[in-house]
């Protein structure tokens, strides 16, 4: 009985993929708001503005950017996440996977208030620290999409 | 010039004396001298443009042509030698000038007796134009509701489609949701600033009318001037919201015979005001507060219907420039094919040199370093090319698109169109509706004006609808004026062409939908029109960068986003977020970098355009500018012997790394 109850919970996982990332945190927990300190000395070897944010919680993450000369607006992106197996995947809202068209994931390293996370695909490495979001960085946010974007027509043939 | 002046007398009162024994030759473009720049096909009866090779010599041509009976003006008033200093722009402009005669005198033979002055180095004859609109107006029947998509309470707010379209079949079968210009979410940033001045030259807009009066601009030194005085010292008596080009006065007029009421619902859709509980909002018409939207100058340039011509809209054009507006809005032109390339157009031509001094001297530094924006219609012909002046490669051209954000069935498109915005049809799909063209304010008095065959019939009034490239104009010329107030607010600096490639980028895709056919008017060859299947094929490339988006202006406004890419591998990055929806179908001029940028990111080879998409191989992890440059409007620049678009180009950084995903995130 419990070997049919497990098959059926992984029949159910497989299947209703998102469903399972919700539940977020069965490896290490990354619930917390974070902001983006280093990565691959781009932030300080480079004159363009990288600011990132990102906020995981129970299977769901917000992430706040903007990056670039100049920029004033911040990007807002949501989506989903779960840790197995230490590693982070998920999807954005818009389907696309984290970590690369590869979604492969990050690897995960978190020691007291700072979270590292290394691309598996390419190594990458991503350092976070606990930092609570700004106000000001929310309340600026907007998705990156006008929010009556029209559908693309399928062609008839 | 004795001898030559008395002959001019003879031809100037006289209508088919020949000079020099030959019949004057009506279809040549220039005269053996080179002096005429144009034909007299489609011009003014009685006048003709001359520019004189120096603006000292206008007092001793104009002697000598008055003793011949022909009145000579100064084409801009006030522009003299003597006010104007040598070599200047303005002294340029001061070389033009204005000569009337009788409506039934020879004109070319004038012009080619004229061409022999040797003080006269061109001779034009005076081109006219129409509006880009049929000039009906349909009535308002909805029942007044409060919009679901925006706070403001104007209670019709709900039937302007065109900034709003949730693709209800309510509006027409084949509305699309999203075939509007997105201007609810962009009002939750910028609504316009009184400091931003649109002109709108047309016909004269009722400056009084409830729902647009707040908006109006006020040359307050005439207001509270003398009457009948020239208070400001600019030339112009009375001039307290614009000025009557036709008539020559500060009395706009909207209501006379023949009137339409197209510079009234022209202006409503740039600047209605907003939120103040009455009939439609506009563009950029503010929050309802007395210190927020843009404000109109009214600069008339048509009454009583028919055309207007080159001596009237470059006045227009030229106060526009010195009264401080950094918009012309201007929904009229030439009929399609009347010119054929930018020179055609604009060698010595009064126009092109009125409009070069507006796009030259800018009213708003602030936000445009270096000059100012002029935006036309792209003309209502069904004809592959735009209609000019605004198919000249410096003015935005504005293509038409309908509720089912398809091209309507008037526009013109191809050549010299730079962009799409919403115009209205009233056959969209198999709905024949007022309600699908474009709701805006309307004169309060009813305009009536004789049909064809005979019959009285009457504009509608308070507010209505109509169709055109001419409706579609106001909408890009709201955006632009909503842009530049973003900018103000910002505190942030263009240069003309960084904020014309601003706006042509700031687009959604129309391309992909120009496959198969829709249901609407079809005007054949012989000029009978019935409902029928309208070809989508023709328009595909050809409506310009794409469907103008008000917030995606004010986000560009903010910044062009980075692109990402991923080192150790060949990609093809969307160009999307930087050149529009239609970045892919654009026409690429090439991809600059420098030595430094280059190797910044380790490229294997030069970033080139593939496919609408930015080919590049980076190695290492950086960041690197490059600019790419493109072509906003079909797939040539315009200028010189060309018709066709402008070249716009963006700089843009790229950070590689180690993952790319596509969509721009971070993770």
């Amino acid at each position: 009985m419990k070997r049919i109850l497990y098959i059926l919970a992984t029949v159910l996982c497989i299947t209703a993929p998102v469903s399972c990332q919700k539940t977020g945190e069965e490896g290490t927990d990354i619930s917390g708001e974070w902001h983006l300190v280093d990565t691959g000395g781009l932030i300080d070897g480079q004159q363009l503005d990288i600011q990132v944010y990102v906020h995981f919680n129970n299977g769901s993450f917000e992430l706040f950017q903007r990056l670039g000369e100049k920029q004033t607006r911040w990007w807002v992106y949501s989506g989903t996440y779960s840790t197995s197996d230490n590693v982070l995947s998920g999807r954005y809202s818009d389907g696309t996977r984290l970590g690369g068209t590869s979604g492969e994931g990050y690897a995960i390293s978190l020691e007291g208030g700072t979270l590292t996370l290394t691309s598996v695909f390419s190594g990458e490495v991503s350092i976070y620290e606990s930092a609570e979001i700004p106000d000001e960085v929310r309340e600026n946010a907007v998705a990156p999409v006008r929010s009556a974007e029209t559908a693309a027509p399928v062609p008839l043939l | 010039m004795t001898i030559v002046a008395a002959g001019l007398f003879l031809m100037a009162t006289a209508c088919s004396v020949d000079p020099i024994g030959r019949e004057p030759d009506h279809g040549a473009a220039i005269a053996p001298a080179g002096k005429i720049i144009n034909t007299s096909l489609n011009s003014e009866k009685g006048s003709l443009l001359i520019r004189l090779n120096d603006a000292s010599q206008a007092d001793a041509v104009k002697a000598v042509l008055e003793s011949s009976g022909v009145v000579l003006t100064p084409l801009f008033p006030g522009l003299t030698a003597a006010t104007t200093k040598a070599g200047s722009a303005e002294n340029r402009l001061a070389r033009w000038c204005e000569l009337k005669f009788s409506k039934y005198a020879d004109l070319d033979s004038i012009a080619k007796v004229l061409s022999g002055f040797e003080e006269v180095g061109k001779v034009q004859f005076n081109n006219t134009y129409k509006k880009a609109s049929d000039g009906r107006s349909y009535r308002l029947s909805a029942i007044p509701t409060k919009a679901d998509f925006s706070d403001f309470n104007d209670p019709q707010l709900a039937n302007q489609w065109h900034y709003h379209n949730d693709g209800s079949a309510d509006l027409a079968a084949t509305a699309r949701r999203g075939a509007d210009i997105n201007v609810a979410d962009a009002w939750r940033l910028e609504t316009g600033r009184p400091d931003v001045i649109v002109a709108i030259i047309d016909e004269g807009v009722q400056y009084n009318h409830p729902d647009l009066a707040q908006n109006m601009w006020v040359n307050t030194a005439e207001l509270n001037g003398t009457p009948g005085a020239d208070d400001d010292g600019n030339g112009y008596i009375d001039d307290i919201y614009g000025y009557n080009f036709v008539n020559d006065t500060g009395e706009i007029g909207w209501s006379t015979d023949g009137n339409s009421g197209h510079g009234t619902h022209v202006a409503g859709t740039v600047a209605a005001v907003n939120n103040n509980g009455t009939g439609v909002c506009g563009v950029a018409g503010g929050d309802g507060s007395s210190d927020s939207g843009i404000r109109m100058m009214t600069l008339q340039i048509f009454n009583g219907g028919g055309t207007t011509n080159d001596a009237i809209e470059t006045r227009a054009i030229y106060y526009a420039a010195r009264m401080g507006a950094s918009i012309i809005q201007c929904s009229w032109g030439s009929t399609a094919g009347a010119y054929q390339n930018d020179q055609q157009y604009s060698s010595a031509n009064a126009g092109a040199e009125a409009l070069e001094y507006f796009l030259t001297h800018p009213n708003c530094r602030e936000a445009i370093s270096d000059g100012n924006i002029a935006i036309f219609a792209a003309g209502n012909d069904a004809t592959g090319m735009a209609s000019y002046p605004g198919a000249s490669r410096d003015c935005i051209s504005v293509t038409a698109f309908a509720s089912d954000n398809l091209p309507a069935y008037y526009t013109n498109y191809g050549p010299g169109c730079n962009i799409a915005a919403p115009g209205g049809e009233y056959y969209t799909g198999e709905t024949f509706s007022e309600e699908t063209c474009v709701l805006s304010t309307m004169p309060t008095v009813a305009i009536p004006s004789i049909n064809d065959d005979g019959t009285t019939s009457y504009s509608v009034t308070d507010y209505g609808y109509m169709q055109g490239t001419s409706m579609a104009c106001p909408h890009m010329s709201g955006v632009a004026a909503l842009g530049i107030s973003y900018a103000l607010d910002l505190g942030k600096t263009f240069t003309r062409d960084e904020f014309v490639t601003l706006l042509t980028t700031s687009v959604n895709d129309i391309n992909s939908y120009l496959v198969g056919t829709k249901t609407t008017l079809i005007t054949s060859s012989s000029g009978t029109s019935s409902i029928g299947n309208l070809e989508l094929a023709p328009f595909a490339g050809n409506m310009g960068t794409g469907t103008i988006d008000a917030w995606k202006v004010l986000m560009q406004i903010e910044g062009t986003p980075c692109l990402m890419a991923e080192v150790g591998k060949s990609q093809r990055i969307n160009l999307d977020s930087v050149f529009g929806g239609g970045s892919e179908d654009l026409t690429y001029l090439g991809v600059e970098i420098s030595k430094e940028d280059y190797d910044a990111i380790g490229l294997m080879t030069e970033p080139v355009i593939k496919g609408g998409q930015l080919l590049i191989q980076p190695t290492i992890y950086g960041s690197a500018k490059m600019t790419i440059r493109a072509i906003a409007g079909g797939s040539q620049t315009g200028g010189g012997a060309n018709m066709g678009g402008m070249e716009i180009s963006k700089e843009v950084s790229v950070i590689t790394r180690g993952i790319s995903n596509g969509n721009g995130g971070w993770l």
